[in-house]
């Protein structure tokens, strides 16, 4: 709190060396972090952010570190919105069900409300919950809410999130605007609870979320017990944006027995590298 | 032709109710007629009882002309008895009706005074009520009309008269008709009960609040709703209740009325998570020329402890604890809908879109049993499954090509098949066996397909069909 620094005194005149306006920057830079950090946090101690982890190494290791008791770990942090959404529209099952296998990580039981507005639920179908349940996720846990109106939806998330009375909030949305989704980041900062957030509009707009995956399909091995036959689920994970992480992509395999992601071995023969070099402006967008 | 009604001028230049229209014509020839409608004129007298509802919790419409308002402990609001007569005449002749209102113990002798009582003597003081009736002639014992002319011309002229005779020497003068007036006798004394049907179930617990000014402004409609419901939670404490429905009635000075109504999943008494309910609701209601009266009703009610954080079951007892869960549900039902919030539920059924049905979200979703032989399932469900080409080897081989949207997959990888029977007890004669397929196309994408009936049996229901029918993850 002490650190406030007024903005005259940055900018010096027009005689100021590099020196002092680097000095300058620097404590800008402390003043918005001592704002950003001022946030209310959650009221209740139990419930202070403690690092969601992917169990991916390679993930992991993107994801900011806590600035908690234990800052060695990383992982994503609870109170905000994570954004997911397929690579392609035909990739859109593929992002709800990387997001179920995240909520299925999230190791607490409680409800999960789910918001979903028309266009999914007339595109896509419903949620099933055998199918959730072969996931690896609890379906007696989901609180389904299903609205007439896509704006609805929305409002039942920030409902859901500023009630505090969900241990995650699941949203899956057509379209959203920059000010929704702050909105939206802010009551999930407010409450410490999660928002998985599924996209339908890919990730272009901009957005308040402090992480961003696009989510593709990927060829999976075959099941070890019939040669013909699917085996795990495999997903290609591109976290393109991270507040205070860093772009990653990889690709990992979903093991509902176990309840852990795995580093694909062997990778399928698809062209890889061209798929990102299209996406190259994004990410350094994301970095910068 | 025959006249149904006759306004004031009419009667004075000689014309009745069912007089034949040519006759009146005749009498009055500048007679100006409107064609009788019934069923409205109904519909309008119960839109006023709805608006009666302002005065008590409790009024009906009574017969084709008549309301009636069960008034019991509602006078001290408007000053008394006398005064509250005053008022209710005074508010209906504001509307632009003639009315003439009876006060008295029972319905029935209300009734009577209404019709028969003389101006200024319509009120019967409590435990008067024979004294007042005896005067006035046997018509206003509400009879058939040829029991009153009977009673008529066997010299009984006033309800006094039929009174005082003794009840065994009337029973065998009339014989069948002294049954009805026996009984419309007993119910105008109160010797029998004459129930009322309100048109709105009385509620177990109401608050009220009229405002000298009629309000147009809908923020001052939301304090006043604040208020109310103070009032309201405060009378559900003392008695140990908590609402379940809850009903807000705005009563406009133009005669017409608003309603409101909101439920939550738990009894609860707590005025902030109310009112949050009725977010939204408000700002539809139309004031008109303004709302003078609002009254909340607790339609339905439960018994409730005085610790109401202490309610919340094990299953609804979400993370913030103290039933958050549950006031988070009602709010979402308030503005979405009942059925727009809802867990899912599972059934015993093999049929993949009758395996689950949806339950009240109040309640902890049932406990899956872990399958362990069976194939997956997928993340989500068509409502109806959608039809797709497919290719596939005859008769029972997997498909190795698809058609879906116009978009064409090859099929690399293929599970099954699952065959699906119909239920018999279900299933009309169209339904068909299935066979499910777990496929994966070359992008790793996963679908759901089946294979509506089989080859062998197509003989009368065509050849089968493929459809899909869910998205894996």
């Amino acid at each position: 709190m002490t650190s406030s620094c007024s903005p005259e005194k940055v900018s010096a005149g027009p005689g100021a060396s590099a020196v002092s306006k680097d000095a300058g920057l620097a404590a800008l830079r402390r003043h918005i972090a001592v704002l950003e950090q001022r946030s209310p946090g959650p009221a209740n101690p139990v419930d202070l952010p403690r690092p969601w982890r992917i169990g991916v190494a390679a993930l992991d290791g993107a994801l900011p570190a806590d600035r908690g008791p234990e800052p060695a770990s990383a992982g994503l942090a609870l109170g905000g919105v994570h954004e997911a959404a397929g690579a392609s529209p035909a990739d859109r099952p593929a992002a709800l069900a990387f997001l179920a296998a995240l909520l299925a990580r999230l190791g607490r039981h409680g409800p999960v409300a789910v918001c979903q507005g028309p266009g999914s639920i007339a595109r896509l179908g419903r949620l099933y919950g055998p199918g959730w349940r072969d996931l690896g996720a609890d379906p007696a846990d989901l609180v389904i809410v299903e609205t007439r109106h896509e704006r609805d939806a929305l409002w039942a998330m920030e409902e859901s999130l500023r009630s505090g009375a969900a241990v995650a909030v699941l949203g899956e949305t057509e379209q959203l605007a920059f000010v929704a989704s702050r909105r939206l980041a802010l009551a999930a900062r407010e409450s410490g609870t999660p928002l998985l957030l599924l996209r339908g509009d890919g990730l272009a707009p901009a957005s308040a979320a402090l992480s961003r995956w696009r989510v593709a399909a990927w060829p999976g091995s075959a099941s070890p017990f019939d040669e013909a036959a699917p085996g795990l689920p495999r997903w290609r994970l591109e976290l393109t944006r991270c507040r205070g992480g860093r772009p990653v992509t990889c690709i990992v395999e979903w093991n509902r027995e176990t309840g852990h992601f795995d580093m694909a071995t062997a990778l399928a023969d698809r062209p890889a590298a061209s798929r990102t070099a299209v996406r190259r402006p994004a990410l350094e967008r994301a970095a910068g | 032709m025959v006249l149904a009604a006759v306004n004031r001028q009419a009667e004075a230049g000689g014309l009745v109710p069912g007089m034949r229209l040519a006759d009146a014509r005749a009498l009055l020839p500048r007679l100006a007629t409107a064609g009788s409608r019934p069923e409205e004129d109904e519909r309008g007298l119960e839109r006023l009882a709805l608006w009666c509802h302002r005065f008590t919790p409790s009024s009906a419409v009574d017969g084709a002309d008549g309301l009636l308002l069960d008034i019991t402990g509602c006078t001290h609001l408007f000053g008394g008895e006398v005064a509250m007569t005053v008022e209710v005449e005074a508010r209906l002749a504001g509307l632009g009706f003639e009315a003439r209102a009876g006060l008295a113990d029972t319905p029935a002798a209300a009734w009577a005074l209404a019709r028969f009582g003389d101006e200024g003597r319509r009120i019967a003081e409590p435990c008067q009520t024979l004294a007042v009736l005896a005067l006035l002639p046997v018509e206003a014992l509400r009879l058939a009309p040829e029991d009153s002319r009977l009673l008529r011309r066997l010299g009984l002229a006033t309800v006094g008269a039929v009174e005082s005779l003794p009840r065994a020497a009337l029973a065998r003068r009339f014989g069948r008709h002294s049954g009805a007036v026996l009984h419309r006798l007993d119910c105008a004394l109160g010797c029998r009960t004459d129930p009322v049907a309100s048109l709105l179930p009385p509620p177990a617990c109401r608050a009220r609040l009229a405002f000298p000014e009629p309000l147009i402004d809908l923020a001052a409609l939301e304090s006043a709703l604040a208020r109310l419901l103070d009032n309201l939670s405060a009378s559900l404490e003392r008695r140990g209740l908590g609402v379940r429905d809850l009903v807000l009635l705005f009563f406009r000075v133009d005669g017409g009325t608003a309603r409101r109504r909101v439920s939550t999943a738990r009894a609860t008494r707590d005025g902030a998570h109310l009112g949050s309910l009725f977010a939204g609701k408000i700002e539809t209601v139309d004031p008109g020329f303004g709302i003078d009266v609002v009254v909340l009703h607790a339609v339905r009610t439960e018994p409730l402890a005085s610790e109401q954080y202490r309610l919340a079951a094990d299953g609804l007892e979400g993370r913030g604890g103290s039933g958050e869960l549950v006031r988070l549900i009602d709010r979402l039902q308030a503005r979405l809908g009942k059925e727009s919030v809802f867990r899912l539920e599972p059934v015993a059924s093999h049929l993949p879109e009758r395996a689950e049905r949806r339950m009240d979200p109040d309640g902890k979703g049932a406990i899956r049993p872990a399958q362990p032989g069976m194939p997956q399932r997928p993340l989500r469900l068509f409502d109806r499954p959608e039809p797709v080409d497919a290719v596939a080897e005859v008769p029972d081989g997997p498909p190795a090509l698809f058609t879906w949207r116009r978009v064409r997959r090859r099929i690399v990888r293929a599970e099954g098949p699952e065959r699906i029977e119909p239920e018999w007890w279900a299933g009309g004669p169209e339904a068909r066996p299935r066979d499910y397929y777990r496929v994966e196309d070359r992008d790793g994408r996963r679908y759901w397909l089946f294979r509506a009936g089989l080859y062998r049996d197509a003989g009368g229901k065509g050849s089968p069909r493929w459809y899909i029918h869910g998205l894996y993850g």
